[in-house]
């Protein structure tokens, strides 16, 4: 269960420009350990047109996908250059995008355009620990928490729905609602009941199943 | 008194004494082979345990290589990610005819069960539950299923895109031909005893419709595994099919006659050799008690003789033992009381006295 509390209200200390908003999120779990990698999209309540916006990149490295969690916004293209010596088969079976990008060396893969809203698992077919997550927001106002497990967001003053992903969340975050001023809003997310870490890679040991 | 009665006396000890030794050697000799092929029994069930649990690991290790080459295909990946329902189940039919499983499953993230048996997948209530939860927190897992009253060897594996968009899982069923296996492997009964969390069911296995119903009782109240225990003459070993838990189990067992059947050839043996010793003890008895009996009989006869007046019955002793003494002393007292009474009345005498035979004492030399 994933649950938001507001620690404290909004700061009125100096003056922000006209029209302008600022979201300050602390992303923790139950703990209290701050989670770094963790999604903040801000959508805005109005449907908005989107111009069109660089792509962005999904690098492969010592086997590794770098960054290993990615946001972007709906109708990005997202180019994916392998960085290793080895080819690599970079796939998709998420609901939000599914493809296949058969064995490529270099920069030789076709870049792919992330339509639709959503979360999209990337595997390698011959390199099973490889997993990186794309969320695909329909927003242009979103940022990943660095390692402190903070997020700044800058937007126009409005109504906006907050969302919030990360690689180990079990469900969905409960849709919030959010009306910011012309203000700072300082915020603390905490992520109940994450998955642990992937670090319990399962042994091939079958006699250990018996 | 019957005139064989130190005879007889005499025969009843020596043969007691006979019976009585035979009986307590023959005890000893049975109370050590009884322990040694008990003893012999109990390894040879704790190896049979022990080949049980060889063959599940070995059928695992060979189901779950399957299940993985299974989960790992792109092509299964690609169908489970879609929930192509059909796909799937043809998929699992294949693979399960491939390595001879009896039945392959996908369980998807939100529970829907798809089997490579129609019928299997309807009967499917809880039984998963367990073997789901490993699965899903260490990339595979063990475990005994029983579905209607159908005991598998179940191996299930996370299908990983690369993070986990389902189950997939393969079966081996316990058969009653696996039993029977089992037998000819180690010469044991066999028995596959499932447990439902509250008692005992013989599932299949060697075993007649009697020993079946006994076998059941005794382990409700037993529940010791692991350890060779004995009821009704049969010596028995309960093996887990798996180690977590006690949902089925092997019970090995051979009847304690069955043991024992080498052993009864040496029982008859040891009867037979018990009868020749009573016998010639019975030989020695009768030779014995006859040098014993025979002059103290004649002694006897001229003990009444004399008693009747006849001073003179003429006694040879030929022996140096108790009863040479006897008779000598019997010579003695005969003389004695010969001539105190030939001074009174000789005439009288005389003539009796000479129409009796020489009577002769002698003794065993």
């Amino acid at each position: 269960m994933v649950v938001i509390r507001i620690l404290s209200c909004i700061f009125l200390l100096f003056s922000v420009p006209a029209l302008s908003a600022q979201l300050l999120l602390t992303v923790t779990n139950q703990h209290g350990e701050v989670i770094p990698n963790a999604v903040a999209a801000l959508v805005p309540t109005q449907a908005t047109d989107f111009t069109s916006v660089p792509p962005a990149i999904m690098d492969q490295r010592d086997n590794m996908f770098v960054p290993g969690v990615l946001a972007i916004r709906v109708n990005t293209l997202v180019r994916f250059p392998n960085s290793d010596d080895v080819r690599h088969h970079v796939y998709s079976f998420s609901p939000a995008k599914k493809f296949e990008l058969r064995l490529y060396h270099g920069m030789t893969a076709e870049p792919v355009l992330f339509d639709q809203p959503g979360t999209v698992v990337l595997g390698c077919n011959i390199h099973d620990s490889m997993v990186a997550y794309i969320y695909v927001v329909e927003t242009d106002f979103f940022a990943l928490s660095d390692q402190q497990g903070n997020i700044q967001l800058n937007v126009p003053a409005g109504e906006y729905q907050l969302q919030i992903y990360h690689p180990q969340m079990r469900e969905n975050f409960p849709a919030s609602r959010l009306v910011l001023g012309d203000s700072t809003k300082q915020q603390s997310i905490v992520l109940n009941n994450l998955s642990p870490p992937t670090a319990t890679e399962p042994t091939d040991e079958f006699s250990d199943l018996f | 008194m019957p005139r064989f009665s130190y005879l007889l006396k005499l025969l009843a000890f020596l043969i007691g004494l006979v019976v009585v030794l035979e009986t307590i050697s023959y005890l000893a000799t049975r109370l050590v082979i009884n322990k040694a092929v008990t003893q012999n029994a109990r390894t040879e069930l704790l190896a049979g345990g022990e080949l049980f649990t060889r063959i599940m690991q070995n059928k695992v290790e060979q189901l779950a290589l399957s299940v993985k080459v299974l989960t790992d295909d792109f092509g299964f990946k690609d169908a489970v990610a879609t929930r192509d329902e059909k796909t799937i189940a043809s998929a699992l039919i294949n693979h399960s005819a491939r390595v001879k499983a009896d039945i392959g499953v996908l369980i998807t993230n939100d529970g829907k069960f798809i089997a490579s048996d129609e019928m299997f997948g309807l009967q499917i209530l809880d039984e998963f539950n367990s073997l789901k939860e490993q699965a899903q927190n260490r990339g595979q897992a063990y475990d005994i299923i029983i579905v209607d009253g159908r005991a598998y060897q179940f191996v299930m594996f996370a299908v990983k895109a690369p993070v986990i968009i389902g189950l997939a899982g393969m079966g081996f069923e316990i058969k009653q031909e696996f039993s029977a296996e089992l037998q000819r492997l180690t010469g044991l009964e066999v028995s596959f005893v499932i447990h439902d969390g509250k008692q005992f069911h013989y599932l299949n296995g060697t075993q007649g419709e009697q020993q079946r119903e006994n076998l059941v009782e005794q382990l409700e109240a037993t529940k010791t595994l692991g350890e060779v225990f004995v009821y009704d003459e049969i010596i028995s070993l309960a093996v887990p099919a798996a180690r977590k838990n006690n949902h089925l189990l092997a019970v090995l067992q051979v009847p304690l006659s069955q043991v024992l059947a080498p052993f009864s050839r040496l029982n008859v043996q040891l009867f037979l050799l018990a009868l020749v010793f009573a016998a010639l003890a019975g030989i020695a008895a009768l030779f014995l008690a006859r040098s014993v009996t025979r002059p103290v009989r004649l002694l006897a006869d001229i003990a009444r003789k004399i008693a009747s007046g006849f001073y003179a019955t003429p006694i040879s002793v030929n022996s140096n033992d108790e009863l040479g003494d006897l008779a000598r002393a019997f010579i003695s007292m005969q003389d004695a009381i010969g001539s105190a009474n030939n001074k009174c009345c000789f005439n009288r005498n005389t003539i009796r006295s000479r129409a009796y035979p020489i009577a002769c004492v002698s003794s065993p030399s």
